[in-house]
C-alpha cells in the first residue's frame, strides 16, 4: 500500500485514512485479514510505534478485530463501515465545496456545475 | 518526552579536543522504546555524542547517565554501539566475522542473526574484501541489532549505501523493533524518508542541540515536509 506523506497530517491518521479509502474502494473487504503490524512496519518502512498507533485507534473506533493467535480483521459491523463510508463520502464533498467556494461559486452555481459535469463528461472515467 | 521510563540523560556534556570544542554544552532526555533520529552537518558532534554516550570517549565535563548509570562497562554491555568507522576485518568471511563478533556479546541472538543474514541476502562465505559498501552496512546493521541491547547507536548507517540496501536495511530495522524494549537512535545528515523512521528528531548544530521535538509535530509545523528543517534551523 502506497502513501504519499507529505501532508501535514500525523503518520497514523493518514495511514487509517488509507484503510478507510480502500475500504470505500471495495479493495478491502470485510472481515477481511490485514498485514500483522510488524509487517506492516516492515513493508512500508514505517516507525513501529506509529504502526502501533494507527492499529491501537483503529481498534478502538471499532474498523478492526483483532483476534488473539490469528492477526487483526476488518470489522464485519455494516453499522460502522456504512459510517466510514459517510464518513468519507463528506470529507470528499466538503473538500470540494471548499475548493468550489475559494473559486467564488455559489450554492446554485457549484449544483448547477456538477449537473452539467455528469451530463457532459458522466462518469465514465470510471 | 514521552512517557515512558527515561533511558538516556546528558547534562551539560562538553568534549574539548585540544582547541577544539566537539560538544558545546549538550543537554538532552531520551525515553524508553523511541526511534531517535540526530540530525546535522558533517562535523555538528553526532559521532563524539555517540562515542560519549557509549562510553568509548569521556567528557570533558557534564554528566552522562545510562538508566540511571554513568558510563563504564555495565553500560557497555546495554549498548549495540555501530560506529561509522569501518571496524571489518577484510580477510574474514561474513561468518566468521559474525561469529567473531557474537563471542564478544553475552546478549547475543542466533535467531535473530539467522533471520538477518537471510532478510539482507548475506552470505556467510563471502569475504569481508570484495564486498560494496552496501553489503558492508548490512553486515554492520546485523550485528548491531543481532543483539538484545536495549540502546542502539547507529552512526551514519546510510551514507554511502546504495538505494536497495537502505530499504533492505530500513525493513530488517522496522521488522525486528523490540517494543517497549529497544531504543535506537541513528544519526545521519540527510533527511529523505526519516519522517517514516522517527519518532523524535534532535537537530544538532556547531556540537549543541539546536531542536528536538517528536517527528508528528515538526511536520506538523513544517507543513509535512521535514526537509524544511534544514531551512528552519538556519534561522
Amino acid at each position: 500500500m502506497y502513501i504519499d506523506f507529505h501532508k501535514p497530517q500525523p503518520i497514523y491518521l493518514q495511514m487509517i485514512d488509507e484503510i478507510k479509502r480502500s475500504l470505500a474502494r471495495g479493495e478491502l473487504q470485510p472481515g477481511e485479514k490485514i498485514p500483522s503490524q510488524r509487517e506492516r512496519a516492515q513493508v512500508s518502512r514505517i516507525n513501529p510505534n506509529t504502526v502501533q498507533r494507527a492499529y491501537r485507534e483503529m481498534e478502538a473506533i471499532g474498523l478492526t478485530v483483532t483476534v488473539r493467535g490469528q492477526g487483526t480483521f476488518i470489522t464485519t459491523d455494516m453499522s460502522v463501515l456504512n459510517k466510514v463510508r459517510d464518513e468519507m463520502t463528506n470529507q470528499a464533498i466538503h473538500t470540494f465545496i471548499e475548493e468550489m467556494s475559494a473559486l467564488g461559486y455559489c450554492s446554485e452555481e457549484i449544483q448547477a456545475a456538477v449537473q452539467d459535469y455528469m451530463t457532459n463528461v458522466g462518469t465514465k472515467e470510471d | 518526552m514521552r512517557n515512558e521510563p527515561l533511558l538516556l540523560e546528558l547534562q551539560q556534556v562538553r568534549k574539548q579536543y585540544g582547541t577544539t570544542q566537539a560538544l558545546n554544552g549538550v543537554s538532552v532526555k531520551i525515553s524508553s522504546g523511541v526511534i531517535v533520529g540526530f540530525l546535522g552537518q558533517n562535523g555538528c558532534g553526532k559521532t563524539t555524542l555517540f562515542d560519549v554516550i557509549a562510553g568509548i570517549s569521556r567528557p570533558t565535563s557534564g554528566e552522562v547517565r545510562i538508566q540511571g548509570r554513568k558510563p563504564s562497562h555495565r553500560t557497555k554491555a546495554m549498548i549495540a554501539y555501530m560506529a561509522d568507522r569501518d571496524f571489518l576485518y577484510g580477510w574474514m568471511t561474513v561468518g566468521q566475522i559474525v561469529d567473531f563478533y557474537a563471542s564478544f556479546c553475552s546478549d547475543w541472538d542466533e535467531d535473530r542473526a539467522d533471520a538477518f543474514m537471510h532478510s539482507l541476502a548475506l552470505d556467510p562465505s563471502d569475504h569481508i574484501s570484495s564486498l560494496s559498501k552496501g553489503f558492508r552496512a548490512r553486515i554492520k546493521m546485523l550485528l548491531a541489532l543481532s543483539r538484545k541491547a536495549p540502546l542502539v547507536l547507529l552512526d551514519e548507517p546510510f551514507t554511502g549505501v546504495d538505494p536497495i540496501s537502505k530499504d533492505l536495511i530500513v525493513s530488517s530495522m522496522m521488522h525486528t523493533f523490540q517494543f517497549g524494549e529497544q531504543t535506537i537512535l541513528l544519526s545521519t545528515h540527510g533527511t529523505a524518508g526519516i519522517d517514516l523512521l522517527m519518532d523524535e528528531i534532535v537537530l544538532m548544530k556547531k556540537g549543541a542541540i539546536a531542536l528536538h521535538d517528536t517527528t508528528e509535530r515538526l511536520r506538523t509545523e513544517l507543513g509535512g515536509a521535514i526537509s524544511n528543517i534544514w531551512r528552519e534551523a538556519a534561522l
